[in-house]
């Protein structure tokens, strides 16, 4: 049962600290590799030319934007059942890098858009519940930071995450049939014929925005430990033996 | 979190006939409330005449869409006296420690809540369509999704509700979390009347709007029970 | 390649540079931010008095 030691904060910290640094040159080597990739190795497209590009942040963009809601979910459904502040503190550490990464595919996809399409916005089914993921982001958030009491907001936050994942693909699917029933345009991110190298560098640009939304993450719920359990004893350790731990390991 | 469901000794159908039967007597009492929201559902409605002008082929295309989003704010406002007035004076804490189940209680909060919004919203659409020109088929198809829709909106609604619980500011707070949950009942919603007035079948947009509302009947008192039990800790 | 062409290629230079721009800048803004956050964080441990719970052996004595 070694492994729900780490479910504590006072053993969960130093552990992310010792993964921060791996999963951030991970997200570093990735990223230059990816863009390397997308930005020089890749092809010009015949129609839409340099500007086709920014699918190589937009796409991945969209699907941190997605994956790190199931993610909190999941840490939901984890805090709700189990009760572990930890997982609670996961969803908060989590919540704003996902809805950065939500609003940088909003506003990457319009400035694909404006371009390819004529306009900055499109009301089309991806885009359309992109915008509304960032609506629940910003409601998780909010909820959060309102309720003082951090258990009862935990616990609040943790049943929202889990509502709002249930409703996505709900959301996902009412926004699509909207879309065929009003024959909107439909953005198509490289249907087609997508070049196995363009594909490739979408990837790993996926997994570079991965890594880096774990090392951000681990960083911010070792914040968040440190706010929230400035009473406990081994946090008195950790003041009184190392500083100089907390600020270095910041990134 | 099975707490809302065991620990206690009477079955939840009975515990949501009460709380339905109470906030009912509750609800006569202050009848003003129930003319108030419709009222501001006839108020929100006009506004868009006003706003984009006469023109009646206009009103007649944007109707479905105005009449929904009326709908859904309307009921939006009427959520905090869900369960704030008995949280505020200590009577929801006292439900939740009786023998009866919480789940049973919110179901039956939220059936009351659907009796005196909801439903009187959904009596009073046809009138409001006709004031935009819809035409019968249309009114009914409006009035069916409205009668599935607005339970939904109150199943929704009482989880939001349940979760902002005395906290500042918490009415705007509810709104936001859960006005995108809204979504996908008024896209179905509206749809069916669009679909009915372009002549194409409706009954795709009406089934998904019945399966939203059984999926609600299944899954939504669990999760206003256990908002409230949060709440409440 | 006449002016039209070349004014639209730098309009679509706009285009990439704004939304690579904005990922990498957004991307670093949140490191930043989330640096201030663990110092400000550490900051407000030195500033405490030692935690009322079980003082460790070793930090007997010590002052704020």
């Amino acid at each position: 049962m070694s492994i729900f030691r780490y479910a504590s904060p006072a053993a969960f910290y130093p552990l992310a600290g010792r993964l921060i640094p791996w999963f951030a040159a991970i997200a570093a080597v990735l990223g230059a590799v990816g863009l390397y990739l997308g930005l020089v190795a890749a092809p010009v497209d015949f129609q839409q030319g340099e500007v086709y590009r920014i699918i190589f942040i937009h796409v991945p963009a969209a699907w941190m934007g997605m994956f790190i809601y199931l993610l909190m979910a999941m840490y939901g459904i984890l805090a709700l059942t189990f009760n572990t502040r930890l997982s609670a503190m996961m969803m908060e550490a989590l919540a704003p890098t996902g809805a950065m990464f939500t609003a940088l595919a909003l506003w990457t996809g319009a400035l694909w858009g404006k371009p390819t399409w004529g306009t900055y916005w499109v009301w089309d089914a991806r885009m359309t519940s992109t915008l509304i993921l960032l609506f629940l982001y910003v409601g998780y958030l909010a909820l959060i930071h309102a309720i003082e009491d951090k258990k009862r907001a935990d616990k609040a936050g943790a049943l929202l995450a889990i509502v709002g994942s249930v409703n996505v693909p709900i959301i996902y699917f009412s926004v699509r049939w909207w879309n065929t029933l009003h024959q909107g345009s439909s953005v198509n991110a490289g249907s087609s014929k997508m070049a196995s190298l363009m594909l490739l560098a979408m990837l790993i640009m996926t997994f570079a925005c991965w890594a880096y939304t774990i090392a951000v993450a681990l960083a911010r719920v070792r914040a968040i430990i440190v706010e929230r359990e400035h009473n406990a004893a081994w946090v008195g350790h950790l003041r009184a033996n190392a500083m100089g731990q907390i600020e270095g390991k910041a990134a | 979190m099975s707490d809302v469901l065991i620990g206690a000794v009477h079955a939840p159908e009975r515990g949501a006939w009460l709380a339905l039967r109470r906030d009912l007597h509750l609800a006569l009492r202050t009848r003003g409330e129930v003319l108030q929201v419709l009222v501001f559902f006839v108020i929100v409605v006009s506004l868009f005449p006003l706003a984009i002008g006469p023109e009646s082929a206009l009103l007649k295309r944007i109707a479905p869409g105005v009449v929904w989003v009326a709908a859904l704010l309307s009921v939006l406002l009427t959520l905090p006296r869900l369960f704030a007035q008995d949280f505020a004076d200590g009577t929801l804490e006292q439900l939740a420690t009786s023998p009866y189940p919480l789940i049973g209680i919110a179901t039956g909060k939220i059936g009351a809540h659907w009796l005196t919004s909801g439903l009187p919203l959904t009596l009073l659409s046809p009138l409001l369509g006709l004031q935009f020109g819809l035409d019968g088929r249309e009114l009914a198809v409006m009035a069916a999704g409205l009668m599935l829709g607005t339970p939904v909106l109150s199943m929704l609604g009482a989880i939001g509700a349940a979760l902002t619980l005395g906290v500042r500011g918490g009415a705007m707070l509810m709104a936001l979390l859960v006005l995108p949950l809204y979504v996908p009942v008024l896209i179905f919603g509206a749809g069916a009347v669009e679909a009915s007035a372009a002549g194409i079948d409706v009954a795709a947009n009406l089934s998904l709007l019945g399966a939203a509302l059984l999926l609600g009947l299944l899954a939504a008192p669990f999760a206003a029970a256990t908002a409230i039990r949060i709440a409440l800790d | 390649m006449n002016f039209a062409e070349l004014f639209s290629l730098q309009a679509r230079a706009l285009y990439i540079w704004g939304a690579f721009g904005a990922f990498a800048l957004v991307l670093m803004l949140e490191v930043l931010l989330l640096r201030a956050r663990l110092k400000r964080a550490a900051d407000e441990l030195r500033r405490q008095p030692m935690g009322d719970k079980q003082p460790a052996p070793s930090d007997k004595g010590m002052n704020p």
